[in-house]
Order: C-alpha cells, then sequence, then structure tokens
C-alpha cells in the first residue's frame, strides 16, 4: 500500500454548470502540503473530495491504494477531516462530544476511547475543561476540540480547511507546533491544510499547491516558487505575481 | 457494532433531558384527567355499550390511549422534531459524515433510539397515570384490553408516527416552511393509524379481544410499512446528503446577504406580509382542508369512519397547526433570533426601531393571519361570520403571541416556549371550571374550537384582548431594558 494520494484528471462540474475543478493532476507524498489560493478557487471543494463528502464528475483519486469513490469506508477510516464550518453539541461536554464521534471512528472499548480521549484533548491543551459544556466555549477552544475529535483514530491523513481562521495569533502559532508534532509523531501521516493565510504556509508547509479558477497553478516548495517568480520575491510577492500572470 | 454503540449513546442522551420530564409529566397528567374525569361516571357511554362494551374496566382499558393520543403526540411531535434536525441546527453533519459507519447503521441507530426515547418516558407516563387512576379512584383498567391496547395501538402508531416525524425533520431544511406538506404527508401515511390509536375502540370490529381481529394485525402491518417507508426514504437520503448529492429543494439554501431597507419600518412590514400573505400559508390551509375534506367524504378513504373521526379531520389540522406557527413566528421575532437587533440599532437614529419593527411586525402579522384565516373559516364553514371568526381569532392569537413574546423577553431558547405553553395548557385544563376565559386560547389550540367553543371564545374575547395585550407590552417593555441573552 503506497502511503501517498494520488489525484488524475480530476474534474467537478455542479449541476448549475460551474466547473470547480479542471483536470487535477497532483501526487501528495506524506508531509504537510499547504493549498492556497483566492475565494472560489476550487480548494475546499477539492477538499471536500479528498474527504469523500463530495463526488467528482470524472477523474480518479487513489487514497494509500483506495480508491475514493468504491471504496469511500476503507478511505474514510484513514481520514481525519476538520471542515472550514462545523459545530458540537452544545449541550454535551468535550469529552461527551468526543466519545460520540469515537465511537462513530470505530473505537468500540470504552477504555480505549477513554484513554484516546484524554489523549487527545491533552494534546490540544482542552483536557482542564473537557467536563464543560462545548456551548460555553469560545471560538478559539471550540477550533482546538475540532482538531481534538480529527485525531481520535490516529488518521494516516488529515485534511483541514482554513483551520486557523478566527484564532488569535498565540492559538495560530499552537496550532502550528500541533501539526509540526503530527507529523513527527507518525512520518507516513499526510497533512493537507488550505489557507487564506501567507504566515501559515510558510511556517508549515514544506510543499503547497496555489489553486485558482479551478486549476492547479503552481505545485512544489515555496523555494521553487520564489525561483520562479524572482529569487528574491517573497512568498506573498511570489503568490500574488502567480495570480496576475495568468 | 458501531450502530450498536450510537444507539445505547443516543439512547441516553435522548433521555437524559428536560424533555423525558415534560413528555412523562404531560402523558401522565393527561391519562390521570382523563381518568379522573371517567371516574365520574355511572356507567359505560351509550358509544361503548352499543360495541358491546359492558364494563367500566373495559372501557377506562380502551380511553387510556384516547388521553394519550391527544396533546402528547404533539409533545412528542416537538421533541422529534428537534432531534431530526439538531445535525444541521449544530453543523454537526460534516464532522459525523466523514467517520467510518455505513449510513445504514447510522440511520437505523438514530432512528432506534429516537423512538425508544420517546416511547419509554409516554408509555411510562400512561401507566403512571393509570396507575394513579387506579390508587386515588379505584378505577382500573381491564388488563388484557389495557395490553392489548399499548402493544396493537399505542405503540405501532406511536412508531409510524415518530418515524414519518424523524424522517421529515431530517431532510426537510426549513421545516418552519414544510409544516403544512408535512402534515398533509401525516393525513395520507399516518392518519389511518392514527385514528386508529385515537379511536381505536370505536373504529376496530372486535373491541373486546382486538387480537383476534384481522382489521387491528391489518393496521399494524400499515404501521410497520409507514416506518419502513420512511426509514428507507431517510436512508436514501441520508446517503445523497452525505454525498453532497441532496435533491435541490433538500439543500439548506444560503441566507441572502442582509440587505436594510430604505425605511426600516417598511422593510419589516413587507417581511411580515411576505410571511403571512405569502403563497405557503393559503396554499397550505387550501391544501391540507382540501385533502382532509375529500378523505372525509364519498371518495375518501375514511368515509366509513364515525361520525366523530369525520369531523375531527375536516377543520381539526388547520385549526390546530394555524396558532402553532403563529406561535412560532412571534416568537422568532420577538426573541430576535436573527440577531438584526443590534444591526439595525447601531444605525444612526436606529435606537429603538428595532422594537418598533417587531411591534409593526408582530401586529402585521397577527392581523393578516387572522384575516386569512377567518375567510377561510367563513368559506367552510359558511353558518360563522366573517366577523365573528375574526372576534373569536384574533384576541386568541393576541392571548397566545403575549404570551410567547413574555417567554421570549427572558430567554431566546425556544424550549422554554414550548414548555411553558405546554404548562399553560395544564394549569388552563385544571382551571377551566373557575377561569374559562383562561382555557380559551386552548380550545382554540384543540380542534374543538369552532365546532363546539366559539361562543366561550366569542364571549370572552375582549379579557383576551386585555390579557394578550397586557403580556405583550410587559414582554417589549423588558426585552427594551434588558434584552434577553444568548
Amino acid at each position: 500500500m503506497s502511503a501517498v494520494i494520488k489525484i488524475a484528471g480530476l474534474t467537478k462540474t455542479y449541476p448549475n454548470g460551474k466547473a470547480a475543478l479542471r483536470d487535477i493532476n497532483l501526487t501528495i507524498a506524506p508531509g504537510v502540503h499547504g493549498l492556497f489560493g483566492p475565494n472560489g478557487a476550487g480548494k475546499t471543494t477539492l477538499m471536500r473530495i479528498l474527504a469523500t463528502l463530495s463526488l467528482p464528475s470524472s477523474g480518479q483519486v487513489k487514497v494509500f491504494g483506495y480508491d475514493l469513490v468504491r471504496d469511500k469506508q476503507a478511505v474514510r477510516a484513514l481520514l481525519g477531516y476538520l471542515p472550514q464550518e462545523f459545530g458540537f453539541y452544545p449541550h454535551l461536554t468535550a469529552a461527551e462530544c468526543l466519545d460520540y464521534l469515537a465511537i462513530l471512528s470505530n473505537i468500540h472499548s470504552a477504555r480505549v476511547r477513554a484513554a484516546r480521549i484524554r489523549f487527545v484533548l491533552e494534546r490540544v491543551n482542552l483536557w482542564d475543561v473537557q467536563g464543560e459544556k462545548v456551548g460555553t466555549f469560545s471560538g478559539g477552544m471550540k477550533q482546538r476540540l475540532g482538531i481534538a475529535q480529527l485525531l481520535l483514530h490516529d488518521p494516516r491523513v488529515i485534511i483541514v480547511d482554513e483551520p486557523t481562521a478566527g484564532l488569535d495569533p498565540q492559538e495560530r502559532v499552537s496550532f502550528r507546533r500541533l501539526i509540526g508534532e503530527l507529523c513527527e509523531a507518525q512520518k507516513d501521516r499526510i497533512v493537507i491544510i488550505s489557507t487564506h493565510i501567507v504566515e501559515d504556509l510558510s511556517h508549515l508547509a514544506p510543499e503547497l499547491a496555489i489553486m485558482d479558477k479551478g486549476e492547479i497553478l503552481f505545485a512544489g516548495t515555496p523555494a521553487q516558487l520564489s525561483i520562479r517568480i524572482g529569487a528574491t520575491a517573497s512568498l506573498e510577492d511570489a503568490y500574488l505575481a502567480l495570480l496576475k500572470g495568468r | 457494532m458501531i450502530g450498536v454503540g450510537i444507539f445505547i449513546r443516543e439512547l441516553q442522551y435522548n433521555l437524559y433531558s428536560l424533555w423525558t420530564l415534560i413528555l412523562l409529566a404531560l402523558s401522565s397528567l393527561l391519562t390521570h384527567s382523563g381518568g379522573v374525569e371517567y371516574a365520574s361516571r355511572d356507567a359505560v357511554t351509550a358509544a361503548a355499550a352499543e360495541l358491546g362494551i359492558a364494563t367500566m374496566a373495559q372501557e377506562w382499558a380502551h380511553r387510556t390511549s384516547f388521553a394519550a393520543v391527544g396533546l402528547p403526540l404533539l409533545a412528542v411531535t416537538v421533541v422529534v422534531w428537534f432531534s431530526g434536525s439538531r445535525d444541521r441546527r449544530y453543523r454537526f453533519s460534516s464532522l459525523v459524515n466523514v467517520k467510518p459507519i455505513r449510513t445504514f447503521g447510522l440511520v437505523a441507530a438514530r432512528l432506534a433510539a429516537v423512538v425508544c426515547g420517546v416511547l419509554i418516558p409516554h408509555l411510562s407516563g400512561v401507566i403512571a397515570g393509570v396507575l394513579v387512576v387506579g390508587l386515588t379512584q379505584g378505577l382500573w383498567p381491564d388488563f388484557g384490553i389495557f395490553l392489548q391496547s399499548m402493544a396493537l395501538n399505542l405503540i405501532p402508531g406511536l412508531t409510524a408516527w415518530v418515524a414519518v416525524v424523524f424522517m421529515a425533520t431530517s431532510i426537510l431544511p426549513d421545516l418552519k416552511l414544510w409544516v403544512f406538506p408535512v402534515v398533509i404527508l401525516w393525513l395520507v401515511l399516518v392518519n389511518v393509524p392514527s385514528t386508529s390509536m385515537f379511536w381505536f375502540y370505536r373504529s376496530i370490529g372486535k373491541p373486546m379481544h382486538p387480537c383476534a381481529d384481522p382489521q387491528v394485525w391489518a393496521r399494524v402491518v400499515y404501521s410497520f410499512l409507514v416506518a419502513a417507508a420512511s426509514f428507507f426514504i431517510l436512508l436514501w437520503a441520508a446517503e445523497r446528503q452525505r454525498m453532497d448529492q441532496s435533491l435541490p429543494a433538500l439543500k439548506q439554501r444560503a441566507r441572502g446577504d442582509f440587505r436594510v431597507a430604505q425605511s426600516p419600518l417598511a422593510g419589516r412590514l413587507r417581511l411580515a406580509l411576505k410571511i403571512t400573505l405569502g403563497a405557503k400559508l393559503p396554499i397550505s390551509l387550501l391544501a391540507v382542508t382540501g385533502l382532509a375534506v375529500f378523505l372525509v367524504s364519498s371518495l375518501g378513504i375514511l368515509k366509513h369512519q364515525p361520525l366523530g373521526v369525520k369531523e375531527y379531520f375536516t377543520l381539526a389540522f388547520s385549526e390546530l397547526l394555524f396558532p402553532l406557527v403563529g406561535l412560532l413566528v412571534t416568537y422568532g421575532i420577538v426573541a430576535d433570533q436573527h440577531n438584526m437587533a443590534e444591526i439595525i440599532n447601531q444605525r444612526p437614529g436606529g435606537e429603538g426601531k428595532a422594537l418598533e419593527q417587531k411591534l409593526v411586525g408582530l401586529s402585521t402579522y397577527l392581523v393578516s393571519t387572522c384575516l386569512v384565516y377567518s375567510l377561510w373559516l367563513h368559506i367552510f364553514l359558511p353558518g360563522l361570520s366573517f366577523l365573528k371568526a375574526f372576534g373569536v381569532l384574533f384576541p386568541s392569537m393576541v392571548a397566545l403571541g403575549g404570551l410567547s413574546i413574555l417567554i421570549g423577553s427572558f430567554s431566546p431558547s425556544v424550549i422554554w416556549a414550548y414548555a411553558s405553553s405546554m404548562g399553560y395548557w395544564g394549569a388552563a385544563y385544571y382551571l377551566q371550571e373557575k377561569f374559562p376565559w383562561f382555557l380559551s386560547p386552548l380550545y382554540h389550540l384543540a380542534e374543538y374550537s369552532f365546532k363546539y367553543r366559539q361562543d366561550l371564545l366569542w364571549k370572552n374575547k375582549t379579557i383576551l384582548l386585555v390579557v394578550g395585550t397586557a403580556a405583550t407590552v410587559m414582554g417589549l417593555w423588558k426585552t427594551l431594558r434588558h434584552p434577553a441573552q444568548h
């Protein structure tokens, strides 16, 4: 089983005729990968397809050798996904919410679940408030709880859509550190992050893909991007120049 | 395996809820009050005697289901509504949908948990009510008939109803818009078993031996088929929803951008008129009532039902739902569920405008809905004048609206609106002898208002209007000074 995601000729056209993705070809190896692009570029559509929440119109995606459309359940077992917009039942405590999601993640033993919940809550610094209702949490705490839920079954592929939007600078730094640790802990793990924030990418992602209007404009390292645009260009300038040059 | 785990967890959450207490209290109180009323009689009713029912114990055994299928069914509906729509309300679906559980297991576990979660407190309440009646009044039901009535009538009928409501509330994006079509679905799918739930002993061939009656078993099979059909529709919709393949009509629409009208007052007025006189309310009323009339006509499936059943169907559903929807709309306006007050207030000269708009919107809504419905009643009950219909409806609606405003001014959570309404119904029932006016809106909410109680409502119109207006003023005064926090 090859520890990569292979995307070949992927397209997505909505029923209203709008093409959200056009002929995407990408190979994603273990490590952190940033997905970057303006609003409406197709990042969320691509992430939702990778997370098995949307069907492609054509093309093929293989996740660790499993076909995304045919072997949905197998792919889901490998995945941890944090969508851009999500919520929890506000009347449940953090631990209860995670317990529910852990059962859905196929963790049957109550003892194993309790241990995993403690582990992930400690990772995101929420163990102290595990008994408090989620309805009382701040935006940043909910975001961290979102991260905790995706780690429950120790996934091989992590997909996070705009994870740092709405976080304060301190929480953003903690989040970046956490992502780094996750990759350190398991070398063949793939982390895909979409973001608007250039700073996140420069700190997090050794590999990045830039999208616009449903197409991949660039895939490679930040250094390769800078060289392509002009060696002295910052990542932000390089990104803007790339979009302008279309 | 995951399904079993989810079922246990869901059932635990369903039962560990304020709603469990509400359901238990409501079904036990209503069963108890029905029993007390029945115990005061000397002999079985004439209708029961005609059916061969000889003793009070036998009739009471049948009538327990009568007590258990009125308002408690409404409460069950609300609980299931909340349960079915919670993933959408709390945006939890995307976290659930990506987990490696099969849709079949998830849907089956959730449906089974919600059925058990409402049946356990509801039936426990019925049994508690029966026990209290037995202990305090000495009236005990015939055990065999009671058991058969529960097993062959209440349980299959309620299961079918819960399955239909859970299916509808899980897949329909905005139930306020869909409430009338859902009722039509109810009329078509569940009404036959539901009728048997309510009028069980009167509508079967062998009331003394329900078990030996093939008609009863046919109804059980029918209820099972309705529940199974609801499950498969839900499964189909959930699978499509999971893959973002929902039918366009079932997709949650993005709200349009917030626009401030040139005149905020006119904007709110337009909105209230749109809500009221837009196509949905009149068309839904027409469809529901028209279908009900058709069902009881010589062409309909209820043509052989007793007169009482036919009367129950003709205007009952629209009459029952009309004020309920009104209650929700007024509550939504006052509790500022769309968080518009701050946006309006921060505009230059906007202070106080939000309240002014609410008042205008509310009045417009109340007046125009009552006008529409009065006209409606006048058409269907030509003996009832338009003026009298309006004079009966408007004060009742103001009283109910006032109640919801008062509650909304203290808590934005909709659960209190329902809990207080139910508390009011309970109090009204027990105080009906002393304060008949207090009961009036209850009768308006129940299915008897225009057929049996229009005179009571007409007589008490002034006091209802005064009470309703006072509640409205107090609620708005409270909102203006110390608005309820979200």
